[in-house]
């Protein structure tokens, strides 16, 4: 058996199923545990899901126990990712103002 | 492919000869590959995400309004489905890694399971909303508001694409069910199923934000 990979047990993804499912009813229970505006909910949804997939990423898709290449390479896809967003973000929020750069 | 017997030499900088040493399985090289093909898919679903933010920032109302008419039981249970059915795929790995093989292919069938679980519901849901009159382009659709026209455009569009990633998923599982009995993928060589559990995860993955996304927001109105 290859030595990257020893740590990945049945406890393992066990332990990380359970955390996952914890998360999953806090991500139903949020809503009525601390009722806010759409914004808040928005950001605690996301919050959540963040953690998940982070979650998910670094046990469920071994990540963790990748050489570092992997961890990188999945580190810039987000980047480029964010990129867009960021981008877009700055259209959707500042479009029409008397500073808008897309004008 | 006849197997090469003279040794291929290739020379750097300086002139100094290198011997090429080449052989037809690479454990990284086969997960690098599947990880760019896995950039595309982040790509593809973030493209999506990023339609939906942007008109969900211009019609919040509109959006918090068309989620409440989602139905959150079915699509919670999909939640815990999805989720199940990635840790069982996991566990497959981990069993062939173990030399388990007919406990690897019991989980994989188990997922195929779930899976079809998840897409019956799916099929449910989807036609709760069709018999409400709503699927795109439809009269009752196009009277809404534009932004709710728009959150189930991308309701569709994004769920769609989603459970075409899941009948994909459901073939590739049943192909590696098919490669573990012709000892194709052994406790030594579990590359494929490996990737295929990547797959999974990124599908599952994808689901992650979906739900909070398209079912949670409608808890928005209280403002």
């Amino acid at each position: 058996m290859s030595t990257v990979t020893h740590d990945m047990t049945a406890e393992m993804y066990l332990k990380i199923f359970v955390v996952l499912i914890i998360l999953t009813v806090v991500t139903f229970l949020q809503p009525y545990v601390i009722p806010g505006t759409i914004s808040d909910t928005v950001v605690a949804q996301l919050f959540i899901a963040v953690i998940k997939a982070t979650l998910i990423g670094s046990y469920y898709m071994h990540l963790k126990y990748e050489a570092p290449l992997f961890r990188y390479i999945v580190l810039m896809a987000l980047v480029v990712l964010a990129i867009f967003f960021i981008i877009t973000a700055s259209d959707a929020i500042f479009r029409n103002e008397s500073f808008d750069l897309f004008q | 492919m006849t197997e090469t017997t003279s040794p291929e030499i290739i020379y750097d900088k300086e002139g100094n000869a290198h011997e090429i040493v080449d052989f037809n399985d690479d454990y990284t090289g086969s997960k690098l590959g599947f990880w760019l093909f896995l950039f595309t898919e982040l790509m593809l679903f973030g493209a999506m995400f990023l339609v939906f933010s942007f008109f969900f920032y211009r019609f919040s109302n509109d959006f918090v309004v068309a989620s409440d008419n989602l139905n959150l039981v079915l699509g919670g249970i999909n939640t815990i489905v999805l989720l199940l059915s990635t840790y069982f795929m996991g566990i497959s790995l981990l069993s062939i890694r173990q030399n388990n093989i007919e406990k690897s292919k019991k989980m994989i069938y188990i997922t195929i399971i779930l899976s079809i679980i998840f897409l019956t519901i799916k099929y449910f849901e989807w036609m709760a909303e069709i018999h409400h009159g709503i699927y795109p382009d439809s009269e009752a659709l196009n009277a809404l508001s534009h932004g709710e026209i728009l959150f189930f455009g991308l309701y569709f569009t994004m769920t769609g694409f989603h459970g075409i990633h899941i009948i994909v998923g459901i073939g590739v599982m049943l192909w590696a069910v098919k490669l573990i009995n012709n000892k194709k993928i052994t406790a030594q060589k579990y590359v494929v199923l490996e990737n295929i559990a990547l797959y999974w995860d990124i599908v599952h993955l994808v689901w992650v934000f979906l739900f909070p996304l398209f079912y949670m927001i409608s808890f928005g109105g209280a403002s």
